[in-house]
């Protein structure tokens, strides 16, 4: 599965969005999104992925969009 | 970097009281259905916190930790030369709680006593204040009260705190021994932080008015009054992530500690997301970092003696344990120490 479908299936169980608000999904702006969101959001990204996000990385995953550019910075392939 | 050794002081009991209530996390009003509660369980790692009733202060759970630890030990009361009492909720503004419990406790008037208003640093800073006190041998048994009656000053309505404090209270005991291991620290503060955990009202800069009074939903599933504690998440984590593991390295480095000799590290039970971003930045297996948060949440500056009592009593009980510790929050502040506790009287968890 790519990489986006697969952080967009996260984002669905961790913050229990619709797929089609994924996308479009940011911090704040998605109610469900808050700092217990976040925590809920990281805690799921790092299993599923199975990496450790460094803390910049976890600071500034703040959106569906950028959290796609962060993840790319890992090495995923070979998990 | 501020850096302490303290000669001459061990640490021959801990006790801790807790209530008896406990509140369930997966029960709370807030989450959506069990499924996101569980969530947040998995991810913050607790479970249930205990909750003390209406009227009941930090002072009153920490007399019977207190009454228990000094049983235990086989110390009169009056033979306790100093007290510190480290708390957010004290009893009062004033006086200091310590004086309050000077009396409950019957410890005699020539006693030295004191507040120290610190959160979830509160352990460490502490331990080098009373370690400090007493390394000349002039005071030779000193009490360090940890307590905290989170629950009372957070809003029940607020979804970001209310899954993750919890009430307790804790005392470490302290005694001039001149064949002690030294205790190492290392500090940090950053007072520019001071806004990711405060009480914007009833101090002397915002005095408590009747509009502070008024419950304000101030974000989807956030509502509290201006005498309640704001927490930041975010900026609490921010900086719980990347500031302790950093100063416990440089303890380590400062200090020249072997981590392949140190039994466990003994962390403030911030949750279990940030927990485990700190061991494994330590490269520490995680049998050497216990934590208690699944029964008993954030308990502030409680937390690092709470783990002890609750997960590593025998251990402490029966043999040397190198430790190192690390209390980090409001403030923003953070200590960690190096330390070790030998045959220790670890008394059984009071429940009130």
């Amino acid at each position: 599965m790519a990489n986006k479908e697969k952080l967009a299936e996260v984002f669905v169980s961790a913050l229990g969005i619709p797929p089609e608000e994924v996308e479009a999904a940011e911090f704040k702006a998605t109610r469900q999104w808050d700092s217990v969101g976040h925590v809920n959001l990281m805690n799921a990204i790092e299993e599923s992925f199975d990496i450790s996000l460094e803390p910049d990385d976890i600071m500034d995953f703040k959106s569906f969009k950028v959290g796609l550019e962060i993840l790319g910075r890992y090495d995923l392939e070979s998990r | 970097m501020a850096y302490l050794t303290i000669n001459n002081v061990k640490i021959p009991g801990v006790a801790a009281c807790v209530p008896k209530r406990v509140e369930e996390n997966v029960d709370l009003p807030f989450f959506a259905d069990r499924a996101e509660a569980e969530k947040v369980i998995a991810s913050t790692g607790i479970a249930r916190k205990r909750v003390c009733e209406n009227g009941v202060t930090s002072s009153d759970l920490a007399v019977p930790a207190v009454e228990r630890m000094l049983d235990d030990l086989g110390w009169s009361p009056d033979t306790v030369d100093c007290l510190f009492f480290v708390s957010m909720t004290r009893d009062y503004i004033a006086p200091q709680t310590a004086c309050i419990l000077q009396d409950r406790l019957g410890l005699r008037d020539g006693c030295f006593v004191m507040d120290l208003p610190l959160g979830c640093s509160g352990w460490v800073y502490g331990l080098s204040v009373v370690g400090s006190m007493m390394q000349t041998g002039q005071m030779r048994r000193g009490l360090l009260i940890c307590a905290e009656t989170n629950t009372k000053n957070r809003n029940p309505n607020d979804r970001a705190v209310r899954p993750l404090f919890g009430d307790a209270a804790t005392v470490t005991a302290l005694e001039y021994d001149a064949t002690a291991k030294p205790m190492n620290f290392a500090f940090n503060v950053d007072g520019s932080g001071w806004e990711a955990v405060h009480m914007p009202y009833g101090g002397m800069r915002q005095p408590t008015t009747v509009e502070s009074l008024k419950e304000v939903e101030v974000e989807p599933g956030v509502a509290r009054k201006g005498t309640d504690m704001v927490v930041n998440g975010m900026d609490v984590f921010s900086f719980a992530i990347k500031r302790p593991p950093m100063q416990l390295k440089e303890l380590i480095a400062h200090f020249n500690i072997d981590l392949n000799t140190v039994d466990y590290l003994l962390l403030h039970q911030a949750n279990k997301f940030i927990d485990e971003k700190i061991r494994r930045s330590l490269r520490l297996p995680p049998e050497k970092v216990p934590y208690c948060m699944l029964d008993f949440g954030n308990v502030t500056n409680a937390s690092i003696p709470l783990v002890m009592v609750t997960k590593i009593a025998d251990s402490l009980q029966s043999k040397s344990n190198h430790c190192l510790a690390c209390g980090f929050g409001v403030g923003l502040a953070w200590g960690s120490a190096e330390f070790y506790i030998e045959n220790a009287k670890i008394s059984e968890l009071v429940e009130v």
